[in-house]
């Protein structure tokens, strides 16, 4: 979670008076400054096997003129003085000066190496004493702490974010078969949140269950699924094309706020306020207040994600969905955590009401054609469903389709809500997403399996 | 502050300091143009500095990242203390690596993007009866090394391009999108002009429609461009880490056939056309051209200094890092299948698969993928394009399956490396649509 700070805003409000200033007649101009620290880890054979240290600050400075070209700059120079430099020079923030400006050193990452190192033995120890098939455990883990300035022509805004995040994969053995066991949690709050032993177990669970997985079918099937992770499916089948860069592209949706596009107890909400969620901020990347903003409400499509230029270009004020991966990237239209209400079934019960199907019990990603709406989303770890019981394991396997068919197709809608994390890709920029939601059937999906 | 006088500060900090020490800086200029309809929508620049302090003893690897502000003392420190968090492996120090003398080679002159984008206008121009949108990137790196008292320079310059059109009928709304890579911005435009542009035209005219009755057959050409996120896949068990750690399936295959005899992959940090050029890599080993796969008998694996002592026919010179903060890693700089003498025949198949979604999700341990693909399906005369399509299989097992190669690259970015392949005609993938 987020912690907001007021440390040395003053410092900076000769820059927001510059930009008041200089760009007047522009149509935007945002100065974001980041000094940033990360420690990460790579662990296997049941030790750390490197660590890495990095800090870093920069600035950037973007600029959307009358005609609504923008300009982006930015240089690894960080604090009110070089950004004073940009405002007022060519628009490249000035040179780096070893002063004051100069980051915090990363002595708050330096002690949560112990912490993380002791995380990362339970987990190993979980997974190996799960089941002696596990023969290895990797784990790519990184704990990130930034300090995020946003200023714009009114106002200076400032804010700690910090992010552990794990990347754990258990490998299985049985014969020649070698199987993965694959997950990502996360937090925005504490390491402490994270549970070692449970990680442990899930990845080995995982990987020694796809050791009896048979091949997926290849034809169109309900498809079920669970809460948390699962919601992937809604980021990548029905949000992605509610960005407001992708809206002005013409996506799917374009033209249709204010109609219905979704089954009527679907309700879909991008909440950047959620506790502890990876996607979780005090303001986006403009300066714009964090806040619910509910995309689909009853099936009706109330509200896209804008950022300050999607929005200045579709009419509407920014939803604070202006996100960048860091100083050196331009802002994008982005989500934050997405967030499916609940219904009334019991996951039980809408495993029991499915004749056929596939359950997918852990998801990858996806990765979906905005302007089309087809996506595809990766099935980790599966299972047939065969007259209304959970059966066999299937291997990985991708379901395949298009985000409005299956708005309109979700026809059971779980009451067990959990949160997940994952980390996606936009043009090159990689940023922690939140998900949250419940047990979800989809009525028909293309499954891509290899069974013949 | 660039490169070399980092390297410089940092060097007199490491003064006589035991064990294996190195110094990576870096000086980057990264610049985006995206061009729509006609227009440039944005234009997009950075520049920065930074360094990496690499501290390697008993058998411990430090690495810090920093920019060009930090005091380099401190930073030699803060490395120095981290190393305690790391178990021991070895009882003595590590030995300074690599001998041979580097390279430093001048600066290239400056070919700033930013300055083409009327050319680039020119070049998407016969495609304006879509909805076009041109991404071109160029990353223009000048790496600085200094190990020991050996140092190095050089500058490699990456530009991407991605193009994408829609195009909305009465029938529905068509998307397609083309990638490539190329080694600097005059490569990218003719990238553009010669291959993307005259592809996506192409394929743009094409009557769409459901794959409903269709009979798929056995053989199917993967275009090149789909094909290289295929190596990409694949350069996860050519990692010497992979072989290591057991994680690959190719490990107890060396000198084995594990590929067709007309499939060779081969590494080469040298080609100075290639997207990701490298004179040495980030241990400060000198590159040099690699035959991982020659005819289908596998011969080598990608690896760094430690693991060219610790696993098989693994050669130094393939550490690299994925970004300036990152620790360098066995991996591909310019990673490809050898392209053959001559182009598929048009008749090869009636299938090609042009477009692929979701490989990047695929299972790099075990190589099994399914992805979403558009394909053309049909003869010359009788094309026509189909969505939604899944397309299923193993990089480990299609590597057997390959029938016959193309003749001309392309390329795929990765996140370290670029990845490359020509058209492949093979058999044995699962497709349901």
């Amino acid at each position: 979670m987020s912690v907001a700070t007021t440390a040395d805003v003053e410092l900076y409000l000769p820059a927001r008076d510059a930009l008041r200033r200089r760009y007047a007649r522009h149509l935007g101009a945002t100065a974001f400054v980041e000094q940033a620290a990360r420690l990460a880890v790579r662990f296997s054979d049941g030790h750390l096997q490197d660590l890495t240290l990095s800090e870093h600050g920069g600035s950037a400075l973007r600029t959307v003129d009358a005609h609504a070209a923008s300009t982006f700059r930015a240089t690894g120079a960080a604090g009110p003085g070089a950004l004073l430099l940009a405002i007022d020079g060519d628009g490249a923030p000035g040179s780096p000066v070893p002063d004051a400006e100069h980051l915090a050193a990363p002595e708050v990452l330096e002690s949560s190496t112990d912490a993380l190192r002791d995380l990362l033995h339970r987990v190993d120890r979980a997974a190996r004493e799960h089941d002696d098939r596990v023969t290895q455990v990797l784990v790519d883990a990184e704990v990130v702490d930034r300090h995020v300035t946003v200023v714009t022509r009114d106002d200076v805004r400032q804010e700690r974010r910090h992010l552990v995040y794990l990347t754990v994969r258990a490998l299985a053995r049985q014969g020649q078969r070698v199987t993965t066991g694959f997950m990502t949690p996360a937090t925005s709050g504490a390491m402490a949140d994270l549970d070692g032993a449970l990680i442990g177990v899930t990845v080995a669970r995982r990987a020694v269950t796809s050791l009896d997985a048979r091949p997926a079918p290849i034809e169109h099937l309900p498809v079920i699924v669970g809460p948390g992770r699962g919601t992937v499916l809604v980021h990548e089948a029905c949000c992605h094309p509610l960005e407001g860069d992708e809206v002005r592209r013409g996506s799917t949706y374009a033209a249709r706020r204010g109609e219905r596009i979704a089954v009527p107890d679907l309700t879909i909400v991008d909440d950047p306020t959620v506790p502890g969620a990876v996607g979780s901020y005090g303001f986006d990347d403009e300066g714009v207040t964090a806040r619910p903003t509910p995309v689909v409400e009853d099936g009706y499509l109330r509200a896209f994600l804008l950022d300050e230029m999607s929005g200045a270009a579709l009419g509407h004020a920014s939803t604070g969905n202006g996100r960048v991966d860091g100083f050196r990237s331009p802002v994008l239209p982005r989500m934050s955590n997405t967030c499916v209400a609940p219904g009334r079934s019991s996951a039980a019960e809408i495993v029991a009401d499915t004749p056929r199907g596939i359950y997918a019990e852990n998801v990858g990603g996806g990765e979906v054609v905005e302007a089309t709406g087809e996506f595809v989303f990766r099935v980790l770890n599966g299972y047939l469903v065969e007259d209304g019981r959970i059966t066999d394991p299937i291997e990985e396997t991708t379901v395949a389709g298009r985000g409005a068919d299956v708005l309109q197709a979700i026809d059971r809608i779980g009451d067990d809500v959990a949160l997940g994390a994952a980390k996606c890709g936009k043009f090159g920029q990689f940023l922690p997403v939140g998900v949250q939601g419940p047990t979800l059937r989809i009525a028909s999906l293309l499954v891509g399996g290899t069974a013949r | 502050m660039n490169g070399d006088d980092l390297i410089d500060r940092y060097g007199r900090a490491l003064a006589g300091r035991t064990g294996h020490a190195v110094v990576s800086a870096q000086d980057e200029r990264r610049e985006e143009v995206v061009l729509r309809q006609g227009r440039v929508e944005s234009t997009v620049r950075t520049d920065e500095a930074g360094v990496v302090v690499a501290l390697d003893d008993t058998g411990r690897t430090v690495h810090v990242a920093t920019d060009a502000r930090s005091d380099p003392a401190a930073v030699v420190a803060r490395a120095t203390r981290a190393l305690q968090h790391l178990p021991q492996r070895a009882t003595e120090a590590t030995p300074a690596r690599g001998q041979a003398p580097l390279v430093v080679e001048p600066p290239q002159p400056d070919d700033a993007l930013a300055d083409r984008t009327t050319a680039l206008l020119a070049d998407v121009a016969p495609l304006l009866d879509a909805h076009v949108e041109l991404r071109v990137a160029t990353t223009r790196r000048r790496i600085s090394y200094l190990g020991g008292d050996r140092r190095g320079a050089y500058t490699t310059t990456r530009a991407g391009v991605v193009l994408r059109c829609t195009r909305s009928t009465g029938a529905g709304t068509t998307h397609l999108a083309r990638s490539g890579l190329a080694a600097g911005t005059w490569a990218a435009r003719a990238l553009l002009s010669s291959r993307l542009v005259p592809k996506m035209q192409d394929e743009l005219s094409l009557p769409e429609s459901t794959a409903d009755g269709f009979r798929w057959p056995e053989l199917v050409v993967v275009d090149g461009e789909v094909a290289a996120q295929l190596v990409g896949l694949l350069s996860k068990s050519l990692s010497a880490e992979s072989v290591h750690q057991a994680r690959s399936r190719l490990a107890s295959r060396l000198d084995e056939q594990v590929a067709s005899a007309c499939l060779s992959v081969v590494d080469d940090p040298t080609l100075t056309d290639g997207p990701s050029y490298g004179a040495f890599d980030a241990e400060g080993t000198p590159t040099r051209r690699k035959r991982l796969v020659d005819g289908g008998v596998l011969r080598g694996f990608l690896g760094t200094a430690e693991l060219a002592r610790l696993v098989p026919a693994t050669a130094a010179g393939n550490a690299w890092q994925s970004n300036r903060v990152s620790p360098p890693r066995p991996n591909g700089s310019n990673l490809f299948v050898e392209p053959g003498p001559a182009a598929l025949p048009a008749d090869a198949s009636t299938v090609r698969i042009v477009q692929s979604h979701g490989l990047h999700m695929a299972n790099d341990i075990t190589g099994a993928f399914s992805l979403g693909a558009t394909v053309i399906v049909g003869t010359a005369g009788a094309r026509r394009l189909v969505h939604g399509v899944t397309v299923a299989g193993n990089v480990l097992d299609l590597l057997g399956h390959v029938h016959a190669v193309g003749d001309e690259l392309d390329w795929s970015s990765g996140s370290v490396a670029s990845y490359g392949s020509p058209d492949l005609l093979v058999s044995g993938l699962a497709i349901g649509a």
